[in-house]
């Protein structure tokens, strides 16, 4: 089975100090799907995610892409191999245009292009995410919608098999929320396999293939979004013993 | 039209530059080196010019990188140590010894920054002034550990004299390869990596820059140009002393060239070096005060600090848009 899988973790631990912040968490991400990643504040969702990125590297446990261990490899190595993060808290190169921004992803990921044809890849890249109106414009100077596609944009650029989407509706108003959810399935029409967290239930679960929740560290579910929905151990984890009772 | 233009203005502008840079050293180079009433010309167009190239560059990994080093004397001091051992002891040419030195203190940066580059915030600028300081010391006691004569200490080594002429003509060169280097830099990959760790290394490393290496690299051509400085000062001076080439005051001044002219732009060193070398030269002949020119620096700094960011460049740049276009101060508008 983990050689059917994109990607796939095996009993991933990340430990604080005391801390046990992922839990022994198993998973596995499928070619082309939407895995969806939920659980309360704190469940370690992100850390998980900082785990697979390479930007922790993981206490123990092993995570695979296509077989190949990435766990505790730089982030740009994992980069490079495939896998790509954006961040929860928007973290554009704020000086930059948004047309910079989306070059240094195409010049230092997969794409290998140079020159006039990196210049392309980054219009194309634009194009498709709907941001070319405002390539001129400093990423300081974006709204929080569009930094968030800018976010999208420049992971896109590294050209990945892998697209990790932390929060990328968080914040954004019903229109601006599904114009993303719109965005996320064409990139994964495009190919590219897509793991997100996010707390906008309504985003995720109408987009998402499949669902794992986390609580406390540790996987209490996984499946379609029907069947979490109505999962006990979900709605205990979110709304208390007493909802379940 | 203005789109074919606007992807067009790399290389064009890359190649502007080039030519206003090669402009200014035809014109340098042009000054009679042999007659007596060009001596004072001479004499402060090397100071310009070495301070620009120092300026010029720190600012790749000042500027650039946005990693601030307050200890680069260790890079001048050692360049010009080398060159002067060379040149006494071996009786190496002490133009021949650039490279090597260059070497030397590029070797010795990859040693120092390589565990220190990964410090965050004010972490790296301060692990360099221990460095800066700790060479200091290192090179004016190292007699004394070895109880050989080696450096000799703090008295400092007399160098044979050396042809003036050929000492400007080297300066010129070594200021060409400089600017052209941080030109190409700056429009080019490696910039764009650079900028994008000065702005958010995070957000850098997981969009596939490898910064560790880019900034090593960076920091690496930085003390190269650094000791070249040094060993055309010992080629120049014939007088090497450890508390003047690497002195903490040094350090400072290579921090405050770039950030006075223009912190992360191609010309700000240059408008810099031309403010430290020019304003203390005139200065210091007019009133023979040594700390008028550190206290019109101390307030050009807290200026530049409040009012403009991006210093005389920034400056130029609000003038015109000529001025914009030939500067760039604007980061948003170049990187």
């Amino acid at each position: 089975m983990a050689d059917s899988a994109l990607l796939a973790g095996r009993a991933v631990v990340k430990r604080f100090g005391g801390l046990v912040a992922v839990n022994a968490v198993d998973f596995e991400v499928r070619r082309a799907e939407i895995f969806g990643l939920i659980g309360p504040n704190g469940a370690g969702k992100t850390t998980l995610f900082r785990c697979i990125s390479g930007m922790y590297a993981p206490t123990s446990g092993s995570i695979r892409l296509r077989g190949k261990e990435i766990g505790g490899l730089a982030a740009h190595v994992v980069c490079a191999r495939g896998v790509v993060t954006t961040h929860q808290i928007v973290r554009p190169f704020l000086e930059m245009n948004v047309r910079r921004n989306v070059l240094v992803g195409v010049l230092y990921g997969r794409s290998g292009l140079r020159g006039a044809r990196a210049d392309a890849e980054v219009q194309r890249i634009l194009e498709f995410t709907e941001l070319a109106p405002h390539e001129h414009i400093a990423a300081k100077s974006l709204t929080l919608a569009r930094r968030k596609r800018l976010e999208v944009a420049r992971a896109l650029a590294t050209r990945p098999d892998v697209l990790l989407l932390d929060e990328v509706a968080a914040g954004l108003n019903p229109t601006e929320s599904a114009r993303m959810v719109e965005l996320i399935r064409r990139i994964r029409d495009a190919g590219v396999t897509i793991v997100m967290v996010e707390h906008v239930m309504k985003a995720i679960m109408s987009v998402s293939d499949r669902i794992m929740v986390m609580d406390l560290g540790a996987k209490i579910a996984e499946g379609a979004p029907a069947e979490i929905a109505k999962d006990q151990r979900v709605i205990k984890a979110y709304l208390g013993q007493e909802a379940v009772a | 039209m203005t789109e074919r233009l606007r992807r067009m203005d790399w290389a064009h502008d890359r190649g502007a530059q080039i030519v206003v840079v090669l402009l200014v050293a035809v014109v340098l180079a042009a000054i009679p080196t042999n007659e007596r009433q060009y001596a004072n010309l001479i004499r402060i167009t090397f100071l310009v010019l070495w301070y620009a190239i120092m300026a010029g560059a720190w600012n790749i990994i000042g500027g650039y990188a946005g990693q601030v080093s307050f200890g680069h004397a260790a890079f001048l001091g050692t360049g010009a140590y080398v060159t002067g051992t060379l040149w006494q002891t071996f009786h190496i040419d002490p133009l021949l010894t650039l490279p090597i030195a260059g070497l030397a203190a590029a070797l010795y940066s990859v040693i120092v920054g390589a565990p220190t580059l990964r410090l965050r915030g004010p972490y790296f600028a301060i692990a360099t002034i221990g460095v800066g300081e700790a060479t200091r010391l290192f090179v004016s006691n190292i007699d004394d550990i070895t109880g050989q004569v080696i450096t000799h200490g703090v008295t400092g080594i007399s160098l044979p004299n050396y042809d003036p002429a050929k000492v400007h003509y080297a300066t010129v060169a070594v200021f060409v390869v400089v600017m052209i280097t941080t030109i190409l830099i700056r429009e080019g990959r490696f910039g764009l990596g650079l900028f994008a760790i000065n702005m958010d290394r995070d957000a850098a490393e997981t969009s596939g820059v490898p910064t560790a290496r880019l900034q090593v690299l960076a920091f690496a051509i930085s003390a190269f140009f650094t000791a070249c400085a040094g060993s055309l000062y010992a080629a120049r001076q014939q007088f090497l002393d450890p508390t003047t080439m690497f002195g903490f005051d040094k350090s400072i001044q290579v921090v405050l060239m770039p950030v006075v002219g223009g912190l992360g732009t191609v010309w700000g060193p240059v408008f810099g070096a031309l403010l430290f070398g020019g304003v203390q030269d005139q200065i210091s002949s007019l009133t023979r005060n040594p700390y008028l020119p550190q206290l019109i620096y101390g307030l050009l700094l807290v200026l530049v600090v409040l009012f403009e960011p991006l210093g005389v460049a920034g400056l130029l740049g609000r003038a015109s848009s000529a001025g914009r276009a030939f500067v760039r101060p604007r980061r948003e508008t170049t990187v």
